[in-house]
């Protein structure tokens, strides 16, 4: 793939259109903020590489705090461009259950310490017998159904089948286990708490559940973006599984101790009447998957009307401020579909351009 | 990048690693083979838009089948590679109005026959002098607009801008150039005339009004993309057109009755504009997708033998959206690998 990388120091009035730039400052303060949350808790993070698919953007994290050392990764793939990137601490927080994914698993647990999420005995039996066969040893975690109704165990007695042959079988190590919660709309501060502590619940009580049954549980990974600070009051939780915290989505802007990190530059390339401006970019860049469209960074009085496959359509309230060749940012309402959709962050602080980094994750579906 | 475990050729299309979206070759050649015929029947040309694909082999078996004008990207980026793989007669459906862009534009009209698009005079001067800085010469089309959410001049402002484009230096007017309105193309295209301004070329958009397009009087070329691979909104449309695209998925977790999740999810199909559906297995659904995972229900109540392991075979709404989140088209006839190809345009949305 060519890349367009522009000069370090290039101003973003500069930069070609659309481009996906990461502002810097609000990264760290993301990052600093996770570094200071997690200092005394038992619970750290694990941010999921699903979000920001960038081993640089990621290590920044562990080098500022507050984490286990390691990433979740959504793919075998993408957890592969993590050990590549010098990560050595790796959950896989999707069931792998092919011969040739679980082969590279274990290549990869060769490298590093690589866990994998199961909620099936048949697959706790295949990843034993190609990471036996292999020599190696592959860490299991007990996926826990709580508000998804995804992957996962429906019952704590289906935990501790699967945690007894992961304690059995060879090439295998039971780890622990993680669940993976949802919230919707703009939750208040008390519905976020008690949503997100009864959806964790379920996985504690899972664990508590398996350690009763006499095996011993090193790792609860549960918890996301709307539960960061709900996670380290309930103290068998481990480690978070977040993401969005990183970039941030318009749809999340209810935790408001984090900044917009992620953002689309786009140029306006024509003005068809008074109060219309078309901009550069659309729905195949910037990825609006629920219907939700971006919004225009800083312009109260800009909303978008609608996105094409590759324009958007701005309206004002009165005469549109924008001509054509003026810039503009776009938040998102989903960072991680449109991350997916980049192959490089622009890193910007000042105005101008302080770094460049390859999206290394980015299409890693396997 | 995608990092398929990559198959031998000759592989069964069902060993294939998932997600992968898997192109059928007969049903391409099939799809290419109407389309072009119909139009050429109708006295026009197709001018295939590369953007619904972004495929530089996709594009060639394009061109090879015949009856082509050049053909057609969304960007400029993605003009830049297409050249790059040998593809000499290009337009843009865009409009490229920035200092740095206008540059690019110029240098690459010195190499191929690059054209694009226009709707306001400022920006035809400015493509002019571009142009005359560079030595190059552009092909410049005005844009008709066909409703309020887009770009371009209504039909009574065409002539006008159509005129300063053939008199500026450096720059050659291309044509017209309509979106899903035809009756406004044909109107510009009327007023050019009565105000005798030659047009060399009216371009009528949309796979899914091929034939009526090609046959609508004045129409000289068809702007198409959907049809090669298909997608679920020209299914609906155009039922004598091959489902030739589709991205094997495979069911990772079980664990309700009637339910399943497969390894495809928003990242791997793009649902911006629709969910997809399932084309192996009768009565199943795809109710949603999160980002990594998609559910599949047995809505029609059968049994059904679905379970961890098994291969799905997922029509995408939307070709051109589900093209650009993968960096390969994996090239199956009758149900073997034949070849595995780039997605080289994907991504260049500058």
């Amino acid at each position: 793939m060519t890349s367009y990388i522009p000069t370090l120091g290039t101003p973003i009035s500069e930069l070609e259109t659309p481009a996906l730039v990461l502002d810097l400052d609000a990264l760290d303060h993301n990052y600093a903020h996770i570094a200071s949350l997690y200092a005394d808790t038992v619970c750290k993070m694990r941010e999921h590489a699903k979000n920001v698919k960038t081993p640089a953007v990621l290590r920044k994290q562990i080098e500022a705090g507050g984490t286990v050392g390691g990433v979740c990764a959504a793919k075998v793939s993408e957890a592969e461009v993590m050990v590549e990137g010098g990560i050595t601490d790796i959950l896989i927080t999707s069931q792998a259950v092919t011969d040739d994914k679980i082969a590279r698993i274990c290549s990869m647990a060769r490298a590093a310490d690589v866990k994998v999420a199961v909620d099936d005995p048949r697959n706790v039996q295949m990843i034993s017998d190609i990471s036996n066969g292999a020599g190696t040893d592959v860490g299991l975690v007990i996926e826990v159904n709580t508000s998804m109704d995804r992957a996962g165990i429906r019952g704590p007695e289906e935990g501790i089948a699967l945690a007894r042959m992961a304690t059995d079988l060879p090439g295998v190590s039971f780890k622990g286990v993680m669940s993976h919660q949802s919230i919707t709309g703009d939750p208040d501060q008390e519905t976020r708490f008690s949503e997100g502590r009864h959806w964790m619940q379920i996985c504690v009580d899972a664990k508590r559940a398996i350690e009763d049954a006499g095996f011993p549980v090193e790792i609860v990974s549960t918890g996301e973006t709307f539960t960061i600070d709900v996670a380290p009051e309930m103290p068998e939780v481990t480690e978070v599984q977040g993401g969005t915290y990183a970039l941030m989505n318009t749809t999340s802007a209810y935790m408001e101790d984090f900044q917009f990190a992620g953002k689309v530059l786009s140029t306006v390339v024509s003005r068809p009447d008074d109060s219309t401006a078309i901009g550069d970019v659309g729905y195949r860049a910037l990825a609006a998957p629920n219907g939700v469209l971006p919004s225009v960074e800083n312009e109260p009085n800009i909303t978008v009307e609608s996105l094409a496959p590759d324009h958007i359509v701005l309206k004002s309230d009165g005469s549109m401020p924008l001509s054509v060749g003026d810039q503009f940012l776009l938040l998102s309402a989903q960072q991680d579909i449109l991350v997916n959709r980049w192959d490089q962050f622009i890193g910007i602080r000042n105005g101008v351009v302080e770094d460049v980094w390859p999206i290394l994750a980015r299409g890693c579906h396997h | 990048m995608e990092r398929p475990t990559f198959k031998p050729i000759g592989t069964a299309s069902e060993e294939l690693d998932t997600p992968s979206l898997v192109v059928d070759l007969d049903a391409l050649d099939a799809n290419l083979r109407l389309v072009h015929d119909a139009v050429r029947a109708a006295g026009a040309s197709v001018r295939p838009r590369l953007d619904y694909h972004l495929c530089p082999a996709v594009g060639h078996l394009q061109v090879a089948a015949g009856g082509t004008s050049g053909v057609a990207v969304s960007t400029l980026g993605q003009a830049e590679v297409f050249s790059q793989h040998g593809f000499r007669d290009i337009l843009v459906t865009n409009l490229v109005v920035t200092r740095s862009k206008l540059s690019r534009a110029a240098a690459l009209g010195r190499r191929i026959r690059l054209a694009v698009l226009t709707d306001s005079s400022a920006n035809v001067d400015a493509l002019s002098e571009a142009a005359k800085s560079a030595g190059s010469n552009l092909g410049v089309a005005v844009a008709v607009r066909a409703d309020e959410s887009t770009f371009g001049l209504t039909p009574s402002d065409v002539p006008a801008l159509a005129a300063r484009i053939s008199g500026s230096p450096n720059l050659d007017l291309a044509g017209l150039v309509g979106s899903s309105d035809i009756e406004s193309l044909l109107e510009a295209a009327e007023n050019c005339s009565a105000s005798d301004v030659h047009v060399p070329s009216v371009i009528a958009g949309g796979s899914a009004t091929y034939d009526s397009s090609a046959a609508a009087a004045g129409v000289t070329d068809v702007l198409a993309g959907a049809y090669a691979l298909n997608d679920n909104y020209l299914v609906s449309r155009r039922p004598e057109l091959q489902k030739a695209s589709r991205i094997l998925a495979t069911v990772i977790s079980s664990k309700d009755d009637g339910l399943v999740w497969v390894d495809a999810g928003q990242k791997a199909t793009s649902i911006d504009t629709g969910l997809p559906s399932v084309d192996n297995v009768e009565g199943v659904v795809v109710p949603r997708m999160s980002a990594e995972h998609g559910a599949l229900v047995n809505e029609a109540g059968n049994g059904w033998d679905l379970d961890v392991g098994s291969k799905v075979w997922l029509v995408p709404d939307n070709i051109a959206n589900t093209a650009n989140v993968y960096d390969y088209i994996h090239a199956t006839r009758d149900g073997r690998l034949e070849a595995v190809w780039e997605v080289s345009a994907r991504g260049r949305y500058n």
